[in-house]
């Protein structure tokens, strides 16, 4: 079986998980809320994707269920990227 | 329990007895907890099977990984905390029964929506995330999951690139198939449930985005039916 090279996801608190659907299934990224550094990536990161037209929708720590994201938040637990999409 | 791989979904430990990977863990006892994400690094044990048993992770925890093992068929694996506290219980009969069948979700005989790629199955796993047991369960015996918009239209997608089907309440508050949408990936090489995901996702939180976005074949006209809803859906479109 190959190895995943896809960082684990770890569902721990203070976690944000992004998801980004894509060609390999979804990859998977874990950045730690609680670190600087990491919430800057995970903030560059989130634009980077929605410059090149993904679409983000996030669950926040309530608990409260996916909702569309415009705006880094780093209060959310999981992000959901959507790859761009077109009418066929 | 059905165990989903990082590029492997099976019932049967042989695959994911491995090094590096991560797994998700199903209950086929619906009520017992929410889904679990299990890591393992090394050292998990390949232990002699029989499909759909149920299997969890040993308790004891090593610094160099988690043993695998089977337990006695009709336990259930529940949660566990991050530092790896885990512990299993027996099921009901009703939920040994649940249990049974789930398990003949890993019958290829039954699914329709093929988990053929690495790539398919952890967009497979993300779906799961997502939605009930039940859903998911239809979602891999019929093709199809049902999402029903905020204008009360519903919306039954399919894997890949088919159309979403849109039904609307006719007079006698049935539901009756008004027209297809058509909303695909730009590349188009993305595995077929990602696809499910995307319209799932957009319809339940960007209904009018989506509709706007598609290309949309109609079947029916409107006038046939709900005017509440119609007038309701052309008022927010607007």
């Amino acid at each position: 079986m190959p190895t995943s090279e896809l960082a684990p996801l770890q569902k721990k608190e203070g976690n944000i998980n992004f998801k980004v659907t894509g060609p390999s299934g979804d990859d998977r990224f874990t950045w730690d809320r609680r670190d600087l550094d990491q919430i800057k990536q995970a903030r560059d990161k989130f634009y980077d994707l929605l410059k090149k037209g993904y679409l983000a929708f996030g669950v926040n720590t309530k608990g409260q269920k996916h909702s569309k994201m415009g705006r880094f938040d780093p209060d959310a637990e999981e992000v959901i990227f959507v790859a761009p999409v077109v009418g066929g | 329990m059905i165990v989903l791989s990082d590029a492997h979904y099976t019932t049967d430990n042989s695959n994911v007895t491995t090094s590096s990977c991560t797994a998700t863990s199903y209950y086929a006892n619906a009520s017992a907890s929410s889904n679990t994400v299990i890591s393992w690094d090394e050292n998990c044990t390949t232990i002699d099977t029989t499909a759909y048993s149920v299997y969890t992770l040993d308790d004891t925890i090593t610094t160099t990984g988690r043993i695998y093992r089977q337990i006695a068929a009709g336990t259930v694996y529940v949660t566990g905390t991050a530092s790896g506290n885990f512990g299993y219980y027996s099921l009901s009969k009703k939920d040994l029964l649940k249990s049974k069948i789930a398990g003949n979700l890993a019958d290829n005989r039954t699914i329709k929506v093929p988990r053929n790629t690495p790539e398919e199955i952890k967009a497979q796993e993300l779906l799961r995330e997502m939605i009930t047991s039940k859903e998911f369960r239809e979602y891999l015996t019929k093709g199809k999951l049902t999402v029903i918009g905020r204008t009360n239209l519903k919306y039954v997608i399919r894997p890949g690139h088919q159309m979403v089907q849109v039904f609307a309440k006719d007079k006698l508050g049935k539901y009756r198939i008004v027209e297809k949408l058509c909303v695909v990936y730009k590349d188009g090489k993305i595995p077929p449930t990602d696809a499910v995901i995307m319209r799932k996702l957009m319809i339940e939180h960007d209904e009018f985005a989506f509709r706007s976005l598609a290309n949309v074949y109609k079947i029916a006209d409107h006038n046939e039916f709900d005017q509440h809803q119609v007038s309701a859906l052309r008022a927010r479109i607007a």
